[in-house]
């Protein structure tokens, strides 16, 4: 299909159809008294985990009775509007958390694995499940995964007793032997997810001018395609597949 | 050595007794009996030079063996070859897969494939190896010539300069330096775009590739950079956070801020638009999240362009009064005042944040006074450290100034609404000219006119600029390198590459960035491969400063200096390591091999230099008497230094380290494949590991490897790799000089694969300068490696032979390699498809 200067469905319809686009669901975007549900952008479901290093009151957090659950915890009272929607699982045991310092328990924590014993940078510990999930399920927003802390401590040398940093400093893993650093800095993650942030129509603006750039890019492409063999075509085919990857990325 | 009769002499392995007397030396009479058979087996001293006489009791005799005329006759390669290599390397043998019976007495130009491993293997003198019988030097030479005269007089009759990938992309490095040569904006890439993977040691060779991460990340990075560089502001204030790494001891004075500070950052940054700027800094904290170092009042100092902006103080918590004994102070707020708005003008500038010194009083520690002062529990910071620099604006209203980067793109201001159109034409035209590196048509600027045109509609006239900019640096022009063979061509067939695509050969080889106008209008006129103007411009961008690629982007990728940030050394055994040091490594070796390059050295005094660069962190390490301070400084070395040269400096033996102990295996390898250029075969595929723990620990590093010489599996191999790491091991895996290891004396004998042997550091480095052929030929293979983008193959060989000969009239200076290297005919020319 040639892509001529006079129409441009993308644009056109990012203009008229909306915010048909893969952002996070604010509560600008679903109009208020509407159910979740039928609101346009149909919320692509996420995953995330909460680490809580010094752990909780057990007695004050754990539910009491089984089953559903009607009253909920002194410490968990504050999710009482959402109480239909949370399930409780209690008796777990993390045997890799073993014994319980802040390389193992940090470690262990996603990948349910035990970390190698070493200082040195030959360390070993396993994906986290958290990177499982994004290596399956990440495509489908904007970005597979966000790691976020509320304050980067990074020590180096021995943190526990033979470990090394990485342990402690890392939770999320995207193979045995690649930590990802988690972002603290709250102004830098919200421009990852929103960029220059401002109104829906700001946001809306952003996107439409990437995929200017990216039918530029496709243009461009197909230019360069033309002028060359049939074997370095077929690259320049591979090429234009991945514009249009990143084309359906942001519809 | 004395042999089974019916083992093979090499690979000792069981063959019939008729298939043993055709190889065995000298020729036995078959009419002797048995016994007269065993007697004589063991003789091994054959006239040289000369063909055993033939017996005719053998009747499956090679005919090439019985039809031998004489000497005289015989070219010398085909004799050595029948004398010394068939025995193992003959079509029933196939040695290391390879058998040169039928390829011996045939024509050279037949197989210069086959010729080409054999050249490589006699110039190194790694074959016949060393235990066999071996000709003599005249011999060696003589065959040498022959072979290598007819190998260059084939090539020159039917030349093959290989071919490069069509369409290679930028590497990031080659991207930064673009970009700051077209925009005059200097971008910090790693944040940016991911690695590229490396291949033949070199990240622009496997470089066809284009992911969506990575174009979605190519898009990102144009958006941001063209925002910058045309300084029009943001819709919110943008910001990054400057983080220091953990391990930098911050104790002392840091290069490029003022004297009498201690510690801290400097920072390059460029400052999108003239505004309000705030500046906010954080200290290093433990992991109780105290402030490292906090005991007393200091004071932090914030510099613009070494100016002061502001100097603020930070106390330690105080107790209240009257608190309990039980509680802690916080240390929460005591950095939480270190911010302040500026007005800041657009445009690069330096953010400098340090510690005033305080008086050097004897700042004493209970512990062994280490240069390191990071780590809380083996040597814990004095004075309190600097964590992070964040930089965030521009506030309020900001009006874009006047920045370099404006400069560069704004050729051409327009003076009424109507002259917006050709005032962006213009603009785009000088951009894309250089950007694509090449001359542009009307039809190169539609695309980039469009976006102008689109962003027009709803902004000013930067804004316009702005979009388009961000179109050309995600065109696939500006991110690939195209080279197009001629319409027509017939296949596999050499051809000249035009004279745009040899400029762009020419400066991301000498620069990895783009063609500057000089070289491009040379091009553009068709005069570039002219002779005298090529050398012209070869010579002109050496001397330019964009050369020092040469140096942070060649030398760091041939000498494996990227692996220097990934290394952390075992900290118990090796306490008193930082990321100074590491820094100072890298900063040693890029100035030393920088002072080859513009003083016009030879290539040789990278081997055997007598001076290096140092400064104090760096001088106390390698136990260098009376250096001072934080700058780098050429050091001149006495006679008898164990200092001076590649192979002596502390990057290069540390990134062949492991981080409890030294390599001799990963040393040896480093020094055969980057300096000899006869890389060890790779292991085999189901080699066990060398069990650590089943070895005595109080044996020396030499004793621990006794497996690889008793083992004759791994003897082959690594009795070539292990004596040449192992005349290093009184260096120790951070690169100091020791003579003992763990209460034993340590043997730094060794040798090289060509049967030389010496002792220790000057014996290798000698070894190595006797025959330069060796290290030219390694370097100038890598260097033709990188400044293609392909790894070299056998039919590259004469033009490595032809490079090596040309410097040798110069002296092999660094200059004469890369002219030489330039005017090749792989890098003039390429193959069709």
């Amino acid at each position: 299909m040639m892509l001529t200067r006079k129409a441009l469905p993308r644009r056109t319809f990012l203009r008229g159809m909306g915010a048909s686009v893969a952002l996070p669901l604010l509560d600008a975007m679903v109009p208020s008294m509407t159910a979740l549900a039928k609101t346009a952008a149909k919320p692509v479901r996420r995953l995330g985990f909460v680490y809580m290093p010094m752990g909780c009151d057990v007695s004050r957090w754990t539910p009491t009775g089984e089953g559903r659950v009607t009253a909920l915890s002194p410490t968990l009272e504050s999710l009482a509007p959402v109480a239909d929607r949370l399930t409780f699982i209690s008796n777990m045991e993390l045997k890799n958390a073993y014994p319980g310092t802040h390389a193992t328990s940090n470690a262990s924590f996603l990948s349910a694995a035990t970390a190698k014993w070493t200082e040195s940078t030959d360390y070993y510990l396993g994906t986290t499940i958290d990177q499982v999930a994004a290596q399956r399920i990440g495509g489908q927003t904007l970005l597979p995964s966000l790691e976020l802390s509320m304050d980067l401590l990074q020590t180096v040398g021995q943190c526990d007793n033979g470990y090394a940093c990485v342990y402690q400093n890392n939770l999320s893993w995207s193979s045995p032997t690649t930590p990802l650093p988690a972002e603290a800095h709250p102004r830098i993650v919200f421009e990852r997810l929103f960029g220059e942030g401002g109104s829906a129509a700001d946001r809306q603006a952003a996107l439409a001018r990437r995929a200017s750039l990216l039918d530029a890019v496709r243009e461009d492409m197909m230019r360069l395609q033309r002028a060359l063999g049939p074997d370095d075509r077929q690259r320049v085919d591979q090429y234009l597949d991945t514009v249009r990857e990143v084309e359906r990325r942001i519809q | 050595m004395v042999l089974c009769p019916w083992t093979h002499p090499i690979q000792g392995r069981k063959i019939p007794l008729y298939m043993y007397l055709q190889r065995t030396r000298p020729r036995v009479a078959l009419a002797a009996g048995f016994l007269g058979l065993l007697a004589t087996v063991g003789v091994h001293s054959t006239p040289r030079g000369q063909q055993p006489p033939t017996k005719p009791a053998a009747a499956e005799r090679p005919a090439a063996r019985t039809a031998a005329p004489s000497p005289a006759v015989t070219p010398p390669h085909r004799a050595l070859v029948e004398e010394y290599c068939v025995t193992c390397h003959d079509d029933l043998g196939r040695e290391a897969g390879l058998s040169l019976e039928s390829v011996a007495a045939a024509d050279i130009a037949a197989h210069p494939d086959v010729w080409e491993k054999v050249v490589r293997k006699l110039r190194t003198r790694q074959m016949p190896p060393v235990g066999e019988p071996r000709p003599d030097e005249a011999t060696y030479d003589a065959a040498l010539s022959f072979l290598e005269t007819a190998l260059d007089r084939t090539a020159a009759a039917h030349p093959n300069p290989g071919r490069t990938a069509t369409i290679r992309r930028l590497t990031r490095t080659e991207y930064h330096n673009a970009v700051r040569d077209l925009l005059a904006v200097d971008v910090d890439v790693t944040s940016l775009l991911p690695g590229d993977e490396s291949s033949y040691g070199f990240d622009n060779v496997t470089v066809g590739d284009l992911s969506p991460t990575l174009l979605d990340r190519y898009i990102s990075a144009a958006e941001k950079i063209s925002r910058l560089a045309v300084g029009r502001p943001g819709r919110t204030p943008g910001g990054d956070t400057i983080r220091i790494v953990p391990d930098l001891t911050q104790e002392g004075p840091v290069e490029g801020l003022p004297i009498g500070t201690r510690g801290g950052v400097v920072v390059p940054y460029t400052f999108a638009a003239d505004g309000e700027y705030e500046f906010e800094i954080r200290l290093r904290r433990d992991r109780d999240e105290k402030v490292e170092g906090l005991s007393e009042a200091h004071d932090v100092e914030l510099l613009l362009d070494r100016t002061r902006v502001q100097v603020f103080t930070v106390k330690p918590p105080a107790r209240e009064p009257g608190v309990l004994t039980g509680e802690l102070p916080t240390y929460e707020s005591v950095d939480q005042h270190l911010k302040i708005r500026v007005p800041v003008t657009a445009g690069p500038h330096e953010v400098g944040v340090t510690f005033i010194k305080k008086p050097t009083l004897l700042l004493e520690t209970p512990r062994e006074p280490y240069q390191a002062h990071f780590n809380s529990y083996r040597h814990p910071r004095i004075q309190p450290a600097v964590y992070s620099v964040t930089i965030l604006g521009p506030y309020g209203a900001s009006t874009p100034g006047d920045s370099p980067s404006r400069r560069r793109i704004f050729v051409s201001r327009p003076a009424t609404p109507a002259d917006e159109e050709p005032a962006a034409k213009r603009i785009l035209a000088a951009l894309t000219k250089r950007a694509y590196r090449r001359p542009v048509t009307p039809a190169d600027l539609e695309t980039p006119l469009s976006l102008y045109r689109s962003a027009r509609k709803t902004g000013d006239f930067d804004a316009g600029i702005e979009m388009a900019l961000a179109g050309v640096l995600v065109s696939p022009e500006f991110l690939f390198r195209v080279e197009e063979e001629p319409r027509g061509i017939a296949p596999h067939t050499p051809y000249r590459v035009s004279d745009l695509a040899l400029a762009s050969r020419l400066s991301f080889f000498l620069w990895s960035s783009l063609p500057d106008d000089e070289l491009l209008d040379a091009a553009s006129a068709g005069r570039l491969h002219e002779p005298a103007v090529l050398e012209r411009e070869t010579r002109r961008m050496l001397a330019d400063p964009r050369s020092r690629a040469l140096v942070n982007n060649f030398a760091e990728q041939w000498l494996h200096l990227r692996g220097l940030d990934a290394f952390t050394p075992d900290m118990r055994l090796y306490p008193d390591f930082d990321d100074n040091l590491r820094q100072a490594f890298r900063e040693e070796t890029e100035m030393f091999v920088d002072s080859v390059l513009r003083e016009d050295r030879s290539a040789l005094d990278l081997i055997r230099a007598n001076y290096t660069f140092v400064n104090e962190r760096l001088a106390r390490h390698y136990g260098i008497p009376s250096v001072y301070g934080s700058r780098f400084r050429r050091v001149d070395l006495p006679a008898g230094s164990w200092r001076g040269g590649l192979l002596r400096q502390g990057s290069v033996l540390t990134v062949t380290s492991f981080a409890t102990r030294t390599s001799p295996v990963l040393r040896g390898k480093w020094i055969l494949d980057n300096i000899l250029g006869m890389p060890p075969p790779a292991p085999p595929p189901n080699v066990p590991a060398l069990k650590d723990n089943t070895v005595d620990g109080s044996l020396s590093g030499r004793a621990r490897l006794a497996e690889h010489r008793n083992n004759p599996v791994c003897s082959r191999c690594h009795n070539l790799i292990d004596p040449v790491g192992l005349s290093l091991e009184k260096y120790d895996a951070v690169g100091r000089r020791r003579a003992m290891e763990d209460g034993t004396a340590i043997d730094a004998s060794g040798g090289l694969p060509d049967g030389r042997r010496f002792a220790d550091v000057d014996g290798l480095e000698s070894a190595i300068v006797a025959r330069p052929e060796l290290f030219i030929g390694a370097l100038s293979e890598k260097m033709l490696t990188y400044g293609l983008g392909r790894g070299v193959e056998f039919y590259d060989a004469p033009a490595i032979r032809a490079i090596v000969r040309d410097a040798a009239a110069h002296d092999f200076r660094l200059s004469s390699i890369i002219l030489a290297l330039v005017k090749s005919q792989p890098f003039q020319m390429r193959t069709s498809r």
